[in-house]
């Protein structure tokens, strides 16, 4: 079977064959089945809303730090600590699929019993799209929260010229009867690392706000941050514009992270590198669950009848009306569903290289 | 009228604050609340929230929009969680009693939340998710607000408030790690102030009736809205805009208050303005040994510290410092009265038969 290829060699493979070549790959390299089955299906459920630098483009990335031995692929995840309604898991240096939907199940199961529930990743690696947890608690009736820090200090502290925190995302989802579920996933930076690539790639500049030169100076040039030691401004972009404010959430976001699941800081020297086998990332999810303060259903009432009201707000623009968090990603779903997910020459054959190296079936054909 | 700044102790600010809201009907516990976290932000330079919020407070009384009598009701009590009902009263005692209580269930449960119906203004968000800080436990408040001023992200008008989020987190060799901020790029006092200097805005503040960037501060007198932060679609305003919408379903979902963008909001009731809060506390300890997470915290502040600055006069801060700076600053000043809140005070208790402690 062969899947459509468009005029810019761009293919359109349906999710399933996606998420099958994610498996196979993950299972080449040594995963546990059971944990191939979870991690594939989150990594797909990215690349299905439009989260394309979540999904199976973190292959490469994975391989890499595979081979440099900062993350192993075969672990067995432990509960350290557990109380009614908390506890502490350790990842063992594994992907942080696994141990972010443990941790995410039992913040549901606490939750549902007791109220609310609070769960700690430590020795862990990147999760994937922080949102993707949090929804599945909205799913379950609950409100949820995630964060989580990163593997590179790539972003400058407000009156900063050096990085020291990552994109440090925090997701919140709410959920909803008649609407789809209100969910916030941010990274507390300007933009994606990501997004400047992309005007990298394309040879377009920056705009002024996204990005800082090695001495602290706004910049518009992308190659700054691409290989000259620039930085990434928090949220604001700049103190006048805010930035102490994106700077307040990521270090909120690392404390949460860190501070409770004993995970190593961001902004330490041989971060990622201190323990041969695990890139010591931390996350940390809660769950709240809004029958313990009102009558079932009330709060889906509210809820809903916010996002109706946002979504009356005048528009500027007539024809781009005002949209809640998460309905981006939501038209995606609805449209991928159809087309399928595009895998991009490039990395089409990245991909391809890795199922051949690691004797994994290579199904995007 | 004396036209100089004046400079007064935090408790003769305090005595002051206290004889104004007893004038105004509040009960004495009430008044032993509310006069000492009024009094606080005006310590720590949050003059937007301390005794300047007077003359609203006066006016939202005398309009019948809150009352200072407002019984507070426990409406549920569950071991991680409560509803409380203010009663229409002010913010400050039962937004007290909340985080009293969120504390008192993460000592015992590991965590607690406490939502908050039926209320008024409760002054900073940082006040009371201090709390928590100094009792070792992690700190977070948010509010709803009583006007529509902050345009979401592709809208011309008004959808939100200011939605302010609070975090605290415990610490041993540092101060406590504070962040109080409002979600939209600024406070509407800051675009008023470049009105009265006549300097222009910085683009990204404010926008005008119709949603068009306002760099020009006389438009403030026309009406301005306030940008979520980040300023612009392009800056990343949607974040601000998501933040924002999240305080708004935290403080009203939870609690059943009225949304800041609902018809008549903070008038459909007489007697209260219907404002929501949430308050939440953590217990370090569920998670690590006593004393872990602060250590972790203490070094991520010290890394912080440790970053190059652009300016090598000015150091890279945390949240909370600049606060704690000028905290430490007013201790030996006193607090600044400048003469038009004074004399604004001075006739405020001469109509309420307030006794005038600012000589």
């Amino acid at each position: 079977m062969s899947h459509r290829v468009d005029e810019n060699d761009v293919m359109w493979a349906p999710q399933a064959v996606v998420q099958e070549q994610i498996a196979a790959i993950l299972t080449a390299w040594g995963m546990k089945p059971e944990h191939v089955a979870a991690t594939a299906e989150a990594m797909v459920d990215a690349d299905a809303c439009g989260i394309d630098t979540h999904g199976i483009s973190m292959l490469p990335p994975y391989d890499d730090r595979r081979r440099r031995n900062v993350i192993t692929l075969d672990v067995d995840i432990k509960v350290v600590r557990e109380t009614p309604t908390t506890a502490l898991i350790d990842a063992g240096g594994g992907l942080g699929y696994v141990p972010s939907l443990l941790a995410t199940k039992m913040c549901i199961d606490k939750a549902k019993a007791m109220g609310m529930a609070a769960v700690a990743v430590r020795e862990s690696a990147h999760f994937g799209a922080t949102g993707y947890y949090t929804r599945l608690m909205a799913a379950a009736g609950l409100v949820g929260i995630a964060t989580t820090n990163g593997s590179g200090p790539r972003t400058a502290p407000t009156f900063g010229k050096e990085g020291k925190l990552s994109t440090n995302p925090i997701a919140f989802a709410a959920p909803t009867k008649r609407n789809e579920v209100f969910s916030l996933d941010m990274a507390t930076t300007t933009v994606a690392a990501g997004k400047i690539r992309n005007k990298w790639n394309e040879g377009q500049r920056l705009p002024l706000g996204w990005a800082s030169d090695a001495d602290g100076n706004p910049s518009d040039d992308p190659e700054v941050y691409v290989s000259r030691g620039g930085v990434q401004t928090p949220l604001g972009g700049s103190r006048e514009l805010g930035s102490h404010k994106g700077y307040g959430l990521g270090a909120m976001v690392e404390i949460l992270s860190a501070s409770f699941s004993g995970a190593s800081l961001v902004s330490s020297p041989n971060h990622g590198s201190n323990k041969p086998g695990s890139m010591e990332i931390g996350h940390f999810f809660l769950a709240i669950d809004p029958t313990q303060f009102r009558e079932a259903g009330e709060f889906e009432d509210s809820t809903d009848e916010l996002i109706d009201m946002l979504h009356a707000t005048r528009p500027m623009d007539p024809d781009q009306p005002v949209m809640v968090a998460g309905e981006p990603e939501n038209i995606v779903r609805a449209d991928r569903k159809t087309t399928g997910i595009p895998i991009p020459p490039g990395l089409r054959g990245q991909i391809q290289e890795i199922a051949r190296q690691s004797n994994a079936a290579f199904v995007l054909v | 009228m004396n036209n100089d700044i004046q400079y007064f102790p935090a408790d003769i600010i305090e005595k002051q604050i206290a004889a104004f809201l007893t004038s105004f009907g509040m009960p004495d516990d009430y008044v032993a609340i509310t006069a000492p976290i009024m009094t606080d932000a005006d310590k720590r330079g949050i003059d937007t929230h301390g005794i300047s919020c007077i003359p609203n407070y006066h006016g939202r009384w005398t309009r019948n929009m809150l009352t200072m009598d407002g019984g507070i009701t426990v409406v549920r009590d569950n071991p991680t969680t409560a509803l409380l009902d203010a009663g229409g009263g002010m913010g400050y005692p039962v937004a007290h009693k909340a985080m009293q209580m969120a504390m008192e269930k993460a000592k015992k449960v590991g965590l607690g939340s406490v939502s908050v119906r039926n209320s008024a203004h409760y002054g900073a968000a940082g006040y009371y998710s201090r709390m928590a800080a100094r009792e070792g436990l992690v700190g977070f408040a948010t509010t709803g607000t009583s006007a529509p001023r902050v345009v979401p992200a592709l809208a011309a008008e008004g959808a939100l408030g200011t939605n302010p989020i609070a975090f605290t987190a415990p610490t041993k060799r540092n101060k406590p790690f504070n962040l109080d901020m409002a979600t939209s790029t600024v406070a509407s006092g800051k675009i008023r102030n470049k009105a009265v200097e006549e300097q222009p805005l910085p683009e990204g503040w404010a926008v005008d009736l119709s949603g068009n960037s306002l760099t020009d501060s006389s438009g403030y007198w026309d009406g301005v809205n306030m940008t979520s932060l980040g300023g612009t679609r392009e800056l990343g305003s949607h974040k601000g805009y998501g933040l924002g919408a999240m305080v708004e379903i935290l403080s009203c979902c939870f609690s059943g208050a009225s949304f800041v963008m609902s018809p008549n909001h903070g008038k459909r009731t007489p007697g209260t303005m219907e404002l929501g809060h949430f308050f939440m506390a953590i217990n370090p300890v569920f998670f690590r040994d006593e004393g872990a997470f602060e250590e972790t915290t203490d070094q991520l502040i010290d890394d912080l510290h440790a970053t190059t600055p652009v300016d090598p006069n000015q150091p890279v801060l945390v949240a909370g410092e600049p606060e704690d700076m000028i905290e430490a600053e007013r201790e030996k000043t006193g607090i600044p009265m400048p003469p038009g809140l004074r004399a604004k005070l001075e006739a405020l208790a001469a109509e309420c038969g307030a006794a005038f402690y600012l000589n």
